[in-house]
């Protein structure tokens, strides 16, 4: 089963890059001039985010250079290791739901400090991917039409978050181990 | 919220700093301005001044001196370092000058941490003095290190900010050429008509999944859109879209101010968003080196349909239990 997951996930880049080109030509599609046009949001995009990260990552490494996040994911390790998750993932799990370019910026400091193909590494990555900004989503899209009472949406959101956590961790342990 | 976050993460950095560099000058931990000594095993004039020496000291004398709890670490009875001195001799025959002492795998965690605060990890700083006979080998020689104070403080200023400062410029510019294409595929997928096909595949779903809202009613046009854009990583077009579902959502809503069961529903699925490709992600994997960057792409589709579907029957069960009052 595991096996065929990652040939699996080998595949879909390829299949994905051929779905959308033989679409794009069955369209008549300028797939030449789209893609560079889209490209062109590449560039802007990337630096778009360098204060975003300048922020966060400067925080985080403050944090971490303190001794402080020792501190933490020592409280917290109890905790997650009843679900398999390396204690370091903690902070990422919890900003995840708050801030997207938050979360991005201690995804990627887990990703330079314990590398991009570690477990911790991975498991960050897989959770920021399968994860929205919860909070940020819902106070923008009540607000937009004036919702106070926003009954059981927060705990819903927090739910899905809760549940990818945890299903980020144990997929990327029976995946990657 | 997030604003209390960042200086909460700032104000612990400092705040542990502090309290931890107070706690290693009160203990004196690094014996500022004390006096080691040690055996010369080995020594080679390089020039006039300048003599590469090795030291050889044993772990109970540096236990005596720095304490039994500093040399844990230490697993060698007796070490063996080279140190490098500039002396000159002085009136009474002995020399006194410099001296860096080269911190090797096997000196102790202590001096490690030193060395980060004097010499860039590598070498402790100090004053040296030693008699010079006829043959240095076997003499003595007494080593005062630089005081070190404020080493916790100093990293984080050091690693924190203006390592971390550079670290996310980098990175931020070496994401532009693997975004650029993703980015530029998506721009494809989008003119052909990907949002389109998306939205009319999961429409009988979405009938089931909003049974208040009539299947022809705009709301459940721009959900799907909303949806569909989400799914392809648009996220500029996602969020008019969205902001449009809501607004058409809340004209079916008889409780103006209060949250219908649908919009509830909606968000549910918003904020546990699936998203084919995530861009970023595999953009940062790629720049850190990443032998493969796109492997994580199954197990977080994986994560996100798993999780949307818990929440959305999550959502279904309790939504009685927060009536409309």
């Amino acid at each position: 089963m595991i096996e065929y997951i990652k040939a699996l996930s080998i595949l879909a880049v390829p299949a994905l890059i051929l779905i959308i080109l033989v679409l794009g030509g069955l369209k008549k599609v300028k797939v030449y001039e789209q893609f560079v046009e889209g490209a062109k949001e590449g560039f802007t995009t990337s630096v778009r985010i360098i204060p975003y990260l300048v922020a966060m990552l400067c925080a985080i490494g403050m944090f971490r250079a303190s001794g402080a996040m020792d501190f933490l994911t020592d409280m917290v390790s109890p905790l997650t290791s009843l679900i398999g998750m390396p204690s370091e993932v903690f902070p990422m799990s919890i900003i995840r739901s708050l801030s997207g370019s938050g979360s991005l910026g201690i995804m990627t400091d887990l990703a330079k400090t314990y590398g991009p193909d570690s477990l911790i590494g991975r498991i960050a990555a897989v959770i920021m991917g399968s994860n929205e900004t919860t909070f940020y989503v819902l106070a923008v899209y009540f607000g937009s039409v004036g919702i106070n009472r926003v009954r059981h949406a927060p705990l819903s959101g927090v739910f899905a978050d809760i549940v990818s956590v945890i299903v980020s961790v144990l997929l990327v342990r029976a995946m990657f181990v | 919220m997030l604003n209390w976050i960042w200086m909460g993460l700032i104000g612990i950095a400092v705040f542990v700093a502090v309290g931890r560099d107070i706690g290693e000058l009160s203990n004196d931990r690094f014996r500022n301005g004390g006096q080691l000594t040690f055996t010369v095993a080995d020594a080679k004039t390089t020039s006039p001044d300048h003599e590469l020496l090795t030291i050889v000291t044993t772990k109970s004398e540096l236990v005596r001196f720095y304490g039994e709890e500093e040399m844990k670490s230490v697993k060698e009875d007796t070490l063996s370092l080279p140190i490098e001195t500039v002396v000159k001799s002085d009136a009474v025959g002995s020399f006194v000058g410099t001296a860096n002492l080269a911190v090797n795998d096997g000196a102790p965690s202590l001096w490690k941490d030193m060395s980060a605060v004097l010499g860039d990890g590598k070498k402790i700083t100090g004053k040296v003095s030693y008699t010079k006979g006829d043959s240095l080998t076997k003499g003595v020689l007494s080593f005062i290190p630089d005081p070190v104070r404020f080493r916790i403080l100093g990293k984080v200023g050091n690693d924190g900010i203006i390592k971390m400062a550079e670290t996310s410029v980098t990175l931020a510019l070496g994401l532009i050429g693997i975004m650029a294409f993703w980015l530029g595929m998506m721009k494809i997928a989008e003119a052909a008509g990907l949002v389109t096909i998306l939205a009319k595949l999961a429409k009988p779903l979405m009938v089931r999944l909003f049974p208040d809202v009539p299947p022809e009613h705009p709301a459940m046009g721009a959900m799907l859109s909303n949806m569909a854009a989400n799914f392809l990583g648009l996220s500029n077009a996602a969020t008019p879209l969205g902001l449009k579902a809501m607004e058409e959502l809340n004209k079916l809503n008889p409780n103006p101010g209060t949250a219908t069961n649908a919009m509830c529903t909606f968000l549910t699925i918003n904020t546990s968003a699936i998203t084919l490709v995530p861009t970023t992600v595999i953009a940062v994997r790629a720049s850190l080196g990443s032998s493969n960057p796109t492997d994580i792409l199954l197990p977080t589709f994986l994560a996100a349909v798993i999780a949307l579907t818990c929440a959305v029957i999550f959502n279904r069960s309790i939504q009685r239990f927060f009536p409309v009052r």
